[in-house]
């Protein structure tokens, strides 16, 4: 099969004219990228409503989504953008206020534009319709400008001043002049009023976490059921000079005509934290005074997302980019074909003693020939066919000479392209390294989607969740972080809903009430880690044994008898969820396979720790480029198989009397420690091989070559016939052409063309406890 | 001229059988195969085609037919099976037929009820029947166990009895 055929048939089968195509591959990335920008713009004014440089970027993004949707001919779309942009419009003005719910709101716009995305990215051109959403988000408005005027005049849509349009009160607080630390008070009051109401805007903003020299007043807009006395008692703190309070005190029955209750906001975006923490509760239940936001003197507000340096950059297709990384696949095996024919030659060439030999040769037959002329000159010296002889001889020794000299010349030629080949390996290396770095995205945009995944499903939970967020600027292939997404998804929904306890529980247990979860990434060696972390309650192993034995895994006394860590392996177990109740977010039952699975095709492997009380870590780990994966070679019968240098422990070299046999488990002795023994031959089924005869060629020798594998915490120890050594390889999946094959992670071609097939540590290490499980019930 | 079909024809034990010419991509001496473990026994193992690892299956192990050793007869017929490319050995190729559609026979009855749906038809020839397989149903990964299943000796014999 050639490669134009493969990437042929990977191009979708488009309704869409060649060219209308190629638009709307841009326009689809464009706008996602906008909306990306729009969700980080929201959730940043979520903390301030007012701060103008999110508000003109929403505007501004929404603005240039309507434009290329309307070019494109997409109505509704460009449509609905214009009436979102209208809102960012009034909300700059002020004559609109974004509060939490019309935030969830426009937040539920953006899904529907990701969804016509997503459909546009399979050809389909339904736009949907986003006029229940429009409805949504005048009713809100309506009630929302009910609520500032007073019943009266619901009908008048009068742009009522924006001090009291929210309902709420306006504060403006004066602090006396030169007063040391004003910013520090300022946001002092606002945690203090934070914990009685949902402050919806401020000016300038404090939660920016910007330092002011000099904040000689403040304002905001609060929107709580308190009395205006109690408020003022409440923003009254040392240093302030004048409070000058304006609109009305909103009475409970109004406030819970909003659906959604007005839900204090703890108000300030801790700069360290990517996400601010959200707290939940019903306004009569005031949050805990503890979960006002850490400390005030924080630094700098994330930098993260200011937007990237304007570096020059192109867009391409990823099918093109997989083009390429093919081709320089197969490049690098064509180069080491060169290789290893310059390998084999060499000798041949570098033994001087070949052409010496041959020229030695000719020396002596010429002498041999001479003698023969003398010895033999006297009588045939007339002899007509004799002379014809002689000459004969003599032109074959000189074509013998030339030819000598022909294989001197070669040798030199040889030297240039053995020169040659070196270097082409050089540059294709080369070239193969700059491909993988074209592909290589940094993991910032795949975590800072949680950002907006913890927003809601924290109010959906009612818990309190910060994010924190690391090593965004570590890069991965693009595929891996198109493929990571659902799999993280997966796992911090877990988190939030398995692993962080209710703001209660947290702080009977001594922790804070707001619970943390962190993401990370990180180079290690060859590889990139993962890690999802919370700080909640860990996995309950009670639970778990529970659910074993309900489902039939294992007998009560096993369950009873496992350690902590055996029973929480049961997990990944297909279908297995401790869930008490099925919620809307987790515990189906489904996903912890899946999400194995999902890892596992990215070569990569996913571990989990957890202990009571501290929290619960999933470490996920990947191989930092999916082309090219550093191996250990060996050899069982006439194949070659290799696996990945990360899953190597050690090679040990072992006398075939050190292999100790105790109640059936093999093993082997490593400085004291017993690890697990099987062969190449003990550990698959091989149904093609019939012959017995042919044994391993290792049981005929006197020790063992062992490669001792570890992964997911368990070690094995692998018996093979031989150790060819280290390989860079290019793998490819066997499911292109067939199926996946247990045991087995891929295959590469090798420099002679041999195909070489990549063991999936793994799986080997669970294949090799299902033989010694069956093995010891027969 | 749609009133005929190409074929590639090609030898099993003493049955000629044929694929229909353009699912087949190319017929090559046997190549090296790396043998692979965990997967039934009609699968040879894989080889390189090219910078394209595929899968090669065994045609007499898939039938279930005795075991032969590859001798300079045996050719394997690379396939294109929907998106993937796969090859199979077989005893030997014998022509490019064309076979025109009144030669060709919907499978009996009895042979279609066992579930057979990787053979399209037969096709009589002067005085031989060639079987014409129906390479999707027959070479596709998920399809494999089932073909071995139904082609167990029970129904070759009843096909030359």
């Amino acid at each position: 099969m050639t490669n134009d055929t493969t990437s042929s048939t990977s191009e979708p089968d488009s309704p869409l004219s060649d060219e209308m195509a190629q638009y709307l591959q841009v326009y689809i990335d464009e706008s996602e990228e906008e909306l990306d920008g729009l969700v980080e713009a929201i959730l940043k004014l979520e903390g301030n409503p007012l701060e103008d440089e999110s508000l003109h970027k929403a505007f501004r993004l929404l603005h240039s989504l309507k434009g290329s949707s309307g070019m494109l001919g997409f109505e509704f779309v460009g449509n609905f953008a214009h009436e979102l942009e209208d809102r960012f419009e009034r909300y700059r003005s002020g004559e609109l206020f974004l509060d939490r719910e019309t935030t969830t709101l426009v937040l539920k716009c953006v899904d529907y534009f990701r969804m016509f995305l997503g459909r546009l990215r399979v050809a389909d051109l339904n736009q949907g319709d986003p006029a229940n959403l429009l409805h949504e988000l005048k009713e809100v408005e309506h009630r929302r400008s009910l609520l500032a005027q007073a019943p009266a005049a619901p009908n008048t849509p009068i742009v009522p001043p924006p001090i009291t349009i929210s309902g709420g009160l306006k504060l403006v607080v004066r602090f006396r002049p030169g007063l040391q630390l004003a910013d520090l008070k300022a946001r002092l009051i606002v945690s203090r009023l934070s914990s009685i109401g949902e402050i919806i805007a401020c000016d300038p903003p404090i939660d920016d976490a910007q330092s002011f020299d000099e904040l000689s007043l403040f304002s905001l807009t609060l929107v709580t059921d308190r009395k205006i006395e109690e408020v003022r008692k409440i923003a009254n703190v040392d240093g302030v000079e004048s409070i000058e309070i304006r609109g009305h005190e909103v009475s409970a029955q109004q406030l819970a005509a909003i659906p959604s209750p007005a839900e204090p906001v703890a108000p300030q975006q801790s700069p360290t934290q990517i996400a601010a923490p959200v707290n939940v509760g019903s306004p009569a239940i005031p949050p805990p005074p503890d979960v006002s936001p850490p400390g005030p003197l924080q630094a700098n507000p994330e930098t993260s997302d200011a937007t990237p340096q304007a570096s020059e950059t192109l867009r391409v297709d990823i099918g093109r980019l997989d083009r390429l990384m093919n081709l320089t696949g197969e490049l690098i095996v064509a180069n080491a074909r060169f290789s290893q024919i310059a390998t084999e030659l060499s000798p041949l060439f570098r033994q001087s003693a070949v052409f010496k030999k041959s020229r030695e040769l000719t020396d002596r037959l010429r002498e041999r020939f001479e003698n023969l002329r003398q010895s033999l000159s006297q009588p045939l010296q007339t002899d007509d066919a004799w002379a014809q002889v002689s000459q004969g001889l003599e032109e074959d020794l000189e074509a013998l000479d030339r030819q000598s000299e022909l294989w001197a010349e070669g040798y030199r030629h040889f030297a240039g392209i053995s020169e040659a080949v070196d270097q082409l390996t050089r540059v294709s290396k080369n070239l193969q390294r700059g491909v993988l770095n074209t592909r290589m995205v940094p993991v910032g945009p795949l975590f800072n989607r949680f950002k907006r995944v913890i927003r809601d499903l924290s109010t959906e939970r009612r818990k309190q969740i910060q994010l924190i967020i690391r090593g965004e600027k570590t890069e991965l292939d693009k595929r891996m972080i198109d493929a990571l997404g659902d799999p993280l998804l997966h796992l911090v929904r877990n988190s939030i809903d398995h692993g962080l306890e209710r703001p209660e529980q947290r702080q009977t247990a001594g922790k804070p009430a707001v619970g943390t979860i962190i993401l990370e990434a990180a180079h290690r060696g060859n590889s990139v880690w993962i890690t999802v972390r919370d700080d909640g309650a860990g996995i309950n192993t009670d639970k778990i044994r529970a659910r074993i034995v309900k489902r039939g895994l294992a007998s009560p006394a096993v369950a009873k008898e496992m350690t902590d860590a055996q029973a929480i392996g049961h997990i990944w177990h297909p279908g297995f969820s401790t869930a008490e109740t099925v919620t809307e977010i987790s515990g189906r039952g489904v996903g912890m396979d899946i999400v194995r699975n999902a890892i596992s095709d990215l070569s990569g492997t996913i571990e989990v720790a957890s202990s009571p009380s501290v929290g619960t870590t999933f470490t996920i780990r990947l191989p930092s480029t999916l082309a090219i994966i550093h191996c250990l070679m060996m050899r069982y019968r006439n194949d070659f198989f290799s696996i990945p240098l990360d899953d190597v422990r050690e090679i040990v070299s072992i006398p075939r009397v050190q292999i100790h046999s105790v109640h059936r488990h093999v093993t082997i002795d490593v400085r004291g420690e017993l690890i697990p023994l099987v062969s190449m031959k003990g550990v698959f089924k091989w149904a093609t091989i019939a012959d017995s005869s042919e044994s391993s060629v290792a049981s005929a020798s006197r020790t063992v070559n062992i490669v001792v594998i570890h992964s997911r915490g368990k070690t094995l120890g692998l018996a093979v016939d031989s150790l060819v050594g280290r390989a860079d390889l290019v793998v490819k999946t066997l499911a292109e052409n067939f199926q996946p094959v247990r045991g087995l992670s891929g295959a590469s071609i090798l420099g002679d063309g041999a195909v070489c097939l990549m063991l999936d540590s793994a799986a080997l290490i669970e294949l090799a406890a299902d033989r010694t499980a069956s093995a010891t019930f027969q | 001229m749609k009133s005929s079909m190409q074929f590639v024809g090609f030898r099993l034990a003493d049955q000629e059988y044929a694929f229909r010419i353009e699912q087949i991509q190319e017929i090559l001496i046997p190549d090296r195969v790396t043998q692979m473990p965990q997967v039934a026994d009609y699968i040879e193992g894989v080889s390189n085609l090219r910078g394209t690892i595929i899968p090669i299956i065994n045609l007499r192990r898939l039938f279930d037919l005795e075991p032969k050793e590859k001798d300079e007869e045996t050719r394997t017929i690379v396939a294109n099976v929907g998106s993937r490319v796969i090859g199979c050995t077989v005893d030997g190729v014998t022509q490019v037929i064309r076979i025109s559609l009144e030669q060709i026979q919907p499978a009996p009855e009895i042979v279609r009820s066992e579930g057979t749906a990787y053979i399209a038809g037969f096709a009589r020839l002067d005085s031989r029947v060639v079987v014409l397989l129906e390479i999707e149903e027959l070479l596709h990964p998920s399809k494999m166990e089932h073909v071995r299943r139904v082609a167990a000796p029970r129904v070759s014999i009843d096909l030359t009895a």
